[in-house]
């Protein structure tokens, strides 16, 4: 009676062990980075260039003063935090998204800063230059991350 | 139905992980050093610039300033580069295990 018990309990933790192993073997795949969004990555891509068009136009016009700011430029600017305030919210739904996060809050601390210089004391060609090296190193960054994404996987679910 | 997890097993768990930490951490390594490389050019134009009288030395900082920023994403993308070849490497030994497991119980895990 006594050997029919300890048979019975061993075959009952064997079971148990195995459930253990089916269930950790069934959920197998960890995730410490979520997987490619092809949405922000567009977006991304899409402020680029248009960051771009800007800082190249700068660069060929020699310079734009702080009243060329508030005649022609605060629209750029609108558009370019309207741009990064959707790429935050969206970074920030997905979960495990710290590094992307923070880059774009970067991303975000740049812009600012750019457009205070441009108001204060308006953008020389060289400013223009620095911005573009700086912006694009973030873009760079932003997107070679995104890209090694897809080696976890893909999201393709657009919020726009 | 018996489940053994056998010297093979481990080698085959090893051989997976280890192929996916070889390759991202490649993949980190040639990203950083050739953003290092780019950023220490930067730099030592800004310090041209100052040294021509081209820019003021509150420019120069203020530029040396902007390009540290930018390097903080750089440093970001490092780091989420070596978490996706550590969370590859993992996925790729347990897709081991599963496969094994699932052989051994005949069901697809």
């Amino acid at each position: 009676m006594k050997m029919q018990k300890y048979l019975w309990g061993q075959k009952a933790k064997s079971l148990l062990l195995l459930s253990g192993l089916i269930l950790s073997a069934g959920c197998s795949s960890i995730q410490f980075v979520p997987p490619y969004d092809d949405q922000l990555d567009k977006d991304v891509t899409a402020l680029q260039t248009a960051t771009e068009t800007f800082l190249v136009k700068i660069e060929r016009e020699g310079s734009s003063s702080p009243d060329d700011y508030k005649k022609n430029y605060t629209d750029f600017y609108d558009k370019e935090k309207v741009a990064i305030s959707g790429l935050e919210v969206r970074a920030g739904a997905v979960a495990v998204n710290d590094q992307t996060e923070g880059q774009i809050k970067i991303l975000n601390d740049l812009i600012g800063k750019m457009e205070t210089r441009h108001k204060d004391s308006g953008l020389s060609v060289i400013d223009a230059t620095q911005y573009e090296q700086d912006l694009n190193r973030v873009f760079r960054a932003i997107l070679t991350l995104e890209i090694a994404k897809k080696s976890v996987g893909t999201t393709t679910n657009s919020s726009h | 139905m018996s489940f053994n997890i056998t010297p093979q097993m481990i080698t085959n768990m090893e051989q997976a992980a280890a192929g996916s930490l070889v390759a991202g951490g490649q993949a980190a390594a040639d990203y950083a050093s050739h953003e290092f490389q780019q950023f220490a050019e930067d730099v030592d134009h800004i310090q041209d610039m100052l040294q021509a009288g081209t820019i003021t030395q509150q420019d120069a900082q203020y530029y040396v300033n902007l390009q540290k920023s930018s390097m903080q994403a750089v440093l970001l993308t490092v780091q989420g580069l070596g978490m996706i070849a550590v969370q590859n490497a993992i996925n790729a030994a347990l897709a081991v295990l599963t496969t094994a497991l699932g052989a051994a119980l005949k069901v697809a895990l």
